[in-house]
């Protein structure tokens, strides 16, 4: 079941929210730089700056790999560890 | 166009709400048991409770021609505590059989604990010795990837389970695979910041079809929206969608899904 807009559509549509959701995260940026202090050792921040690095990265399934970024892993044995 | 809301927590919301939701076209809501914002003391404040789902609120929701139905359980953070949770699964048949409840939810997990595996694995248990469909809860954020898996492990090791008659509910891009491959139903919660938006949920329809998905506003005492359903019709219909289509996803699957069970006596509106 396809999009039924193309292409231009969507990017018409899409470019201005877009556009104001990156200028979000480059103020958001800018506010954690301007009241100083060090948090390049915060767990977060450091899922915050890979998660930058996958926008770039991935061709494809961005949204997907981006929630797995964030995600505790999972481990097939928890019910025999567990004893469930 | 009427829709249903499959999954929204009225007892949290105004009246107002109610007639909103009636004048925007929501024919029928499904209220599963939920989390009160505080643990509960004893299993008399869970009978309460029960009694307000299974009573109060049918009547409240048909002033304004809306079908109230409900799913009873003892949910996933208050699972943490065995004892207390027992003793609510030990009441809970008295409440099956009343009409308009659905089966058993939202059972699931919260911190994916072994005491909320406990409680899971129990809830499963009654609801295939009492022919119940199952709404299940999956975790937020990080929780979400893992806690869904051991959700689909616990079912998938129980053959007794239909999964037809079993939704799993808050996937997201990175669950929705699992649950639909696995032959479950799934429902994607429009729910601000920690959920999806209308956009993402059009996106997961657009990419794996109407087929088993159901979306809901899970509309509760925080920050949510009990109109978001209706945001997720305008954005399909905005990127050209058919009214047939738009109508599977937000009237004929609920409708399809409740229909299974017995406590779902349903009249449908006249055009």
């Amino acid at each position: 079941m396809s999009s039924a807009a193309n292409s231009q559509q969507l990017i018409a549509r899409e470019y201005l929210p877009l556009r104001a959701k990156i200028l979000e995260i480059g103020a958001a940026l800018d506010r954690l730089e301007r009241v100083g202090g060090d948090v390049s050792q915060h767990d977060g921040w450091r899922q915050l700056q890979q998660a930058l690095e996958i926008l770039q990265r991935c061709p494809a399934d961005r949204a997907e790999q981006l929630l797995m970024h964030f995600s505790r892993p999972y481990q097939d044995r928890w019910r025999a560890e567990w004893g469930l | 166009m009427y829709y249903i809301d499959p999954h929204i927590h009225m007892v949290s919301r105004t009246t107002d709400d109610y007639e909103t939701l009636a004048k925007m076209g929501c024919v029928a809501v499904s209220e599963p048991a939920f989390w009160a914002g505080y643990d509960r003391g004893s299993v008399a404040g869970f009978r309460d409770y029960f009694e307000q789902l299974t009573r109060f609120e049918s009547q409240r929701a048909a002033d304004y021609g809306i079908l109230h139905t409900t799913w009873l359980c003892i949910n996933a953070k208050e699972a943490e505590n065995v004892t207390l949770s027992r003793e609510v699964l030990a009441m809970l048949p008295e409440f099956l059989d009343r009409p308009g409840v659905l089966g058993i939810g939202e059972i699931g997990l919260n911190k994916n604990t072994r005491n909320e595996a406990i409680v899971f694995l129990e809830h499963l248990d009654l609801a295939m010795q009492t022919d119940e469909q199952l709404l299940i809860h999956t975790p937020h954020l990080e929780d979400k990837y893992q806690g869904t898996r051991m959700i689909l492990q616990m079912l998938s090791d129980d053959r007794r389970i239909h999964r037809d008659r079993v939704l799993v509910d808050h996937v997201e891009e990175h669950t929705v695979r699992p649950v639909l491959e696995q032959g479950f139903w799934a429902g994607i919660t429009l729910y601000p910041v920690s959920k999806c938006t209308p956009q993402r949920a059009v996106d997961i329809i657009e990419l794996y079809g109407p087929e088993r998905l159901l979306v809901n506003s899970a509309g509760d005492w925080g920050p949510s929206k009990p109109t978001a359903v209706p945001d997720f019709i305008l954005e399909m219909r905005r990127r050209g969608h058919a009214e047939q289509a738009i109508r599977r996803v937000v009237y004929e699957n609920p409708l399809e899904f409740f229909s299974q069970s017995r406590g779902f006596d349903f009249t449908p509106p006249v055009n």
